[in-house]
């Protein structure tokens, strides 16, 4: 079995990009949530191995999901996603224990070695 | 603190972030050019709510968009419900990079929200045209980016940044 990826992103084309990217490899898209409180309620659910998160988004932004999900689950991985990057939102991402950022736009390989990277740590 | 920015330097950094920007994500070249976009036009904004406060709004013709999500989806065969949820997520990517560009330059933190898109040309009310830019795709496509100041900033006071909001004479 494929290692087990959720998507949070209130964007469909962000989730339709990252699934299309991660197509014929070894991950596999288990979920998409457009919220933060779906995400929240899905991580219990499903525990996917890695967990992709927008930062911008209505209701609970990323930072504040990641910080929820992190505090039930300190061993989870959260790969941080935005076109945004000041470096007190990459500080603040690093604070809650989110393991990486991705700077949007990115592409294939770029995703690919960030989530080998990561799922990669002990 | 505050922070001079002249509308020149405003202007050059939003065309050319723009343009970089267009190009990356959908894969369309633009040139300026003084056509405005006509027929039919869809457009997409987003409000800068921290930091500094004003709006960005895209029109363009309703191709544009169609192309833009055809290369982004890597497909012909679009729905409408497609072309506006790629059109937001391009525009979203495009204001992450203004507002990064406009932070290394003013140090100032500006957060937006969430894009807005609609069928046809859609300014707000409350705003006054800042800076216009006009350009045309690489198929001809008629392309606007407007970045809108909240009327109330007429004098030029612009939420902690203070900017030249005039074109110097040429």
């Amino acid at each position: 079995m494929g290692k087990r990826i959720m998507i949070v992103d209130d964007s469909r084309a962000v989730a339709f990009q990252v699934s299309g990217m991660l197509e014929d490899t070894e991950y596999e898209v288990v979920a998409c949530c457009q919220s933060g409180e779906d995400a929240i309620a899905e991580y219990e659910v499903i525990q996917p191995d890695l967990v992709t998160m927008d930062i911008i988004m209505p209701g609970m932004d990323g930072l504040e999901t990641a910080h929820a999900i992190l505090e039930e689950h300190p061993d989870a991985k959260i790969v941080m996603m935005s076109s945004l990057a000041y470096e007190d939102t990459l500080k603040e991402a690093s604070e809650i224990g989110a393991k990486a950022f991705i700077y949007k736009p990115f592409d294939r390989k770029e995703l690919l070695s960030t989530l080998d990277r990561v799922l990669s740590e002990n | 603190m505050e922070t001079v920015v002249s509308w020149e330097e405003l202007e050059s950094m939003f065309s050319k972030t723009f343009q970089e920007v267009t190009h990356r994500v959908g894969g369309i070249r633009l040139r300026q050019q003084e056509t405005i976009p006509d027929g039919e036009v869809y457009t997409v904004s987003i409000t800068f709510d921290r930091g500094v406060h004003s709006r960005l709004c895209l029109i363009a013709d309703k191709s544009m968009f169609i192309r833009l999500t055809q290369y982004m989806m890597r497909r012909e065969d679009v729905t409408p419900q497609d072309v506006e949820d790629f059109s937001k997520e391009y525009f979203n990517v495009v204001c992450g990079h203004i507002a990064s560009k406009l932070f290394q330059t003013t140090k100032i933190a500006s957060r937006f929200g969430i894009p807005d898109f609609c069928v046809g040309r859609c300014q707000p009310e409350n705003y006054r045209e800042h800076i216009v830019l006009n350009y045309s795709g690489d198929q001809s496509e008629g392309v606007q980016l407007i970045h809108l100041l909240p009327m109330e900033t007429a004098t030029g006071e612009w939420a902690g940044l203070r900017a030249d909001q005039t074109p110097s004479p040429k």
